[in-house]
């Protein structure tokens, strides 16, 4: 039965897995450096933020919603943060508003696209503008730096490895016992999948799209605390770069489909992972870093075809 | 058999916009047993239906719907299914995506004390369910989408069954449905029913309505004709003889044309329906100012051959000629350059652009005629749009208005301007009047005939027998088994394209 399910889970990655797998025999016979042991850590060090908020993003996606304002959020929360660590605020009590606030942005969005039925494009749009707004006009565009030494490191020390891998493993084992385990998981999917079947079966629609936009404001806090860590610094322009997109490149490479009704974490992980080895790849060959983009773009193109492609064979 | 009463809805009325849909029909069901519901297109099925599972609301004042013996008002679909009222639609409302299990138990899951799902449970239940229900096995596992279509019944069915259902209704199972899988799907009712539950099924298979149902009501026209226990003396001939009844109206005056020469013609045709199933051996040719009229059942088709001849649609085998050369269409804009026009059954989706004016829809594919150097003339456009619009009777002030704010049948004749704005010279219509009213239907019909004085070829592809036999000059039946024909008009009636329609072989039982 289990080891039924992990052959399903390999077959179903195949494509992913072997890109991963020709990405890794490609730059290890490269540089002999690249599969290091340092680097390999390096690699999953870099792709903590991105993954954490793919996290939350498999969830939007598979409802067929996109979340475009996850980097705003991931910016402003790190503001609000640091200026409650600034006033000596208590490290927990500064997490747990900050949670409140970006899970507050994040169900307000997920209200406003269930109750006018809108297109989460849209309003995540604008959703992205205001938040980033604040953040700017809250941090008068400035950075906001150094924190207690406690704060940055529980979530970007060393414990044998970076904490913010553990983090990230642990969260990964979370969201995939929310996807599979629970009730939250399938009414997720079934909304992008057929939302009037949905409704018929007497789902909540409206509850549970404000519990998943809810969730991705939250992932979005978990990324902001450990950027913030990470630079020992907030940034009001945190998040705007290629994080946004990223998060939601990784869960589209690795098989989630933004049609709606799939969700595979373990496919978002392995599109954070050829992100990332990607991204380490062409540094450990010295190319330019701007280069780096160029291929980012061109997988997630690749994959999108993919996947339009193995939907036309279904039908 | 238990002859407990379920279901009682007495004195039905409806009425949309002055047209009395339902004349005050009265259908009872009892508890285990399976009712018929039988007649015509539009002789009000589905709006029954509609009002038993809450979609629609009758009219106030007359009528009453009784179920387990009390009165009961239904206020929406959600209300009907806590009720046990179990619509089983032609489209199905599962979630591809997700596995059988998922979907059975969608909005119900077992979960434990911690808030997990019960997944082995759930599984177990799925298992048995499916085992009651039939005898195959479908692995509660699968993806729904990658399971043949009438699995995915038996999952609508199972899900339906664990919410509770306690009446089944079933519109046109089987229209898609192998030998072997409605034979399935007749023992799932068999079972459905001798666990007191009980089946409306809706169906334009009289050998099939005549087998599995115990009884059998017939509307007409908006009205409950009689209810017929089966057995000795009902027959088909029987069916048919109340579905049609005596008076044939002339709903669609002919317009007479002297045809000219044969200008398209469809050689041994085959192509595969939307259901998968094989349609082949389809001959017909048209001729300039001749009308051929394709009727037959919903799902034998008839859209299908119309997209294959435009080439949305691949063929199997056989050959297109327009005028005599053989043509090889890969896609509409290769058919319309070559002058073909279509008008889609889907107006809506297919045919209008709903946001933009009529104008802008009556020329959308001629717009080279309206304009200079690429740029569109808007005083051109007016004057070509508006004269043919007048020669139809379309207004004046329609011409600035949506589409979509245009009633059915001017939405119609708007899609049909188009076709003659661009010249077409052959020009398919699919269900042209499905969807507007009995004035306009007469309208479009006549247009169509209008259009045959203008030397057009015209092909008619219609489930109304009643307007096939009213404008075609020539008439096909699809059938299931294949395609009947040619039919002069004068030369067949009514009941006999009836005949034709449902099958001519013997009945079975």
């Amino acid at each position: 039965m289990k080891g039924n399910s992990i052959t399903k889970v390999l077959k179903t990655h195949m494509g992913v897995l072997i890109t991963l797998l020709a990405l890794w025999v490609f730059f290890s016979i490269a540089s002999p450096w690249f599969s290091s042991v340092y680097n390999v850590l390096n690699i999953l060090n870099h792709m903590t933020i991105t993954l954490i908020l793919s996290l939350g993003m498999v969830f939007v996606i598979a409802s067929g919603g996109i979340d475009l304002s996850v980097g705003s959020i991931l910016g402003f929360t790190g503001i609000v943060m640091a200026m409650l660590l600034k006033a000596n605020v208590p490290i927990i009590l500064t997490v747990l508003i900050g949670f409140a606030v970006g899970g507050g942005i994040g169900a307000l969005t997920g209200l406003i696209i269930s109750k006018f039925r809108l297109q989460p494009f849209i309003v995540t749009l604008g959703m992205l503008s205001i938040v980033r707004g604040l953040a700017l006009v809250l941090s008068r565009g400035l950075p906001i730096l150094g924190f207690p030494p406690q704060f940055t490191r529980f979530f970007a020390g060393t414990v044998g490895i970076p904490t913010n891998i553990y983090i990230m493993g642990f969260l990964v084992i979370l969201v995939t016992i929310i996807a599979n385990r629970t009730k939250f998981g399938i009414y997720a999917r079934c909304i992008g999948g057929s939302e009037k079947s949905a409704i018929l079966c007497g789902i909540n629609t409206t509850k549970i799209k404000i519990l998943i936009y809810m969730m991705q404001g939250l992932f979005a806090v978990v990324a902001s605390l450990i950027f913030m860590s990470m630079m020992d610094a907030a940034e009001p322009l945190a998040g705007l770069q290629t994080e946004w997109l990223e998060a939601i490149a990784a869960p589209i490479i690795g098989g989630n489909s933004l049609s709606g009704g799939v969700l595979t974490v373990f496919g978002a992980v392995i599109g954070a992972l050829i992100l990332s080895t990607i991204r380490s790849g062409v540094n450990v060959l010295g190319v330019q870093a701007f280069a780096q983009q160029l291929f980012i773009g061109l997988i997630i193109i690749i994959s999108v075809i993919v996947d339009s492609l193995r939907q036309r064979k279904k039908r | 058999m238990n002859q407990e009463m379920l279901l009682q809805m007495n004195n039905i009325r409806k009425t949309f916009g002055g047209i009395h849909a339902l004349k005050g029909v009265n259908l009872d069901l009892n508890s285990g047993e399976t009712l018929g519901l039988i007649g015509e297109n539009g002789a009000g099925k589905s709006t029954l239906m509609r009002i038993l599972c809450g979609i629609e609301k009758p009219d106030s004042g007359a009528g009453e719907i009784r179920f387990e013996n009390q009165e009961i008002k239904i206020a929406n679909p959600r209300h009907a299914q806590e009720l046990g009222i179990a619509m089983i639609p032609q489209e199905l409302v599962l979630v591809p995506q997700m596995t059988v299990v998922e979907n059975i138990f969608l909005g119900r899951e077992t979960v434990n004390r911690a808030r997990f799902l019960e997944k082995r449970e759930m599984i177990e239940t799925t298992e048995k369910i499916m085992r009651d229900l039939q005898s195959e096995y479908i692995d509660p596992e699968a993806e729904v989408g990658n399971i043949p279509k009438a699995d995915q019944q038996v999952v609508a069915i199972g899900r339906r069954l664990l919410q509770g259902g306690k009446i089944f209704i079933m519109d046109e199972p089987t229209a898609a449905f192998t030998e072997k899988e409605t034979k399935n799907l007749f023992n799932i009712i068999r079972k459905l029913c001798s666990s007191g539950r009980s089946v409306i099924f809706i169906s334009h298979r009289l050998e099939e309505v005549l087998e599995i149902c115990d009884r059998i009501s017939i509307l007409r026209d908006g009205k409950m004709i009689t209810t017929l226990l089966t057995g000795k003396g009902v027959d088909k001939s029987t069916l048919i003889y109340h579905m049609v009844g005596s008076e044939i109206k002339e709903e669609f005056p002919k317009i007479e044309v002297e045809r000219g020469r044969e200008l398209f013609k469809a050689e041994n045709i085959a192509f595969h329906t939307n259901q998968g199933k094989l349609v082949k051996n389809i001959n017909f040719s048209i001729h300039q100012g001749e009308v051929v009229g394709i009727t037959g059942l919903v799902g034998v088709g008839k859209t299908e051959l119309g997209q294959a001849i435009l080439g949305l649609r691949h063929i199997f085998e056989g050959t297109f000629y327009l005028d005599d050369s053989e043509i090889h269409l890969n896609n509409p804009i290769e058919a319309a350059k070559i002058g073909f026009g279509y008008v889609s059954e889907d107006r809506r989706g297919e045919g209008l652009v709903s946001d933009l004016p009529s104008l802008h829809n009556m020329t959308i594919n001629s717009l080279k005629k309206i304009s200079r150097n690429g740029v569109i003339l808007p005083k051109k456009e007016r004057e070509l749009g508006g004269s043919v619009a007048l020669r139809l009777a379309i207004k004046k002030e329609y011409l600035d208005m949506e589409a979509q704010q245009l009633s059915g049948g001017n939405q119609q004749k708007v899609v049909i301007v188009r076709q003659i704005i661009r010249d077409a010279t052959i020009i398919i219509f699919d269900e042209p009047t499905k969807g507007i009213d009995v004035a306009a239907k007469r309208e479009v019909a006549h247009l169509i005939g209008e259009l045959s004085k203008e030397r057009k070829a015209i092909l008619l592809l219609s489930s109304e027998p009643r307007e096939v036999l009213g404008i075609s000059d020539t008439i096909f039946v699809l059938t299931k088994d294949g395609m009947e024909g040619p039919f002069s008009r004068d030369n067949i009636d009514y009941e006999q394209l009836m005949a034709i329609e449902f099958g001519k072989g013997p009945t079975e039982q």
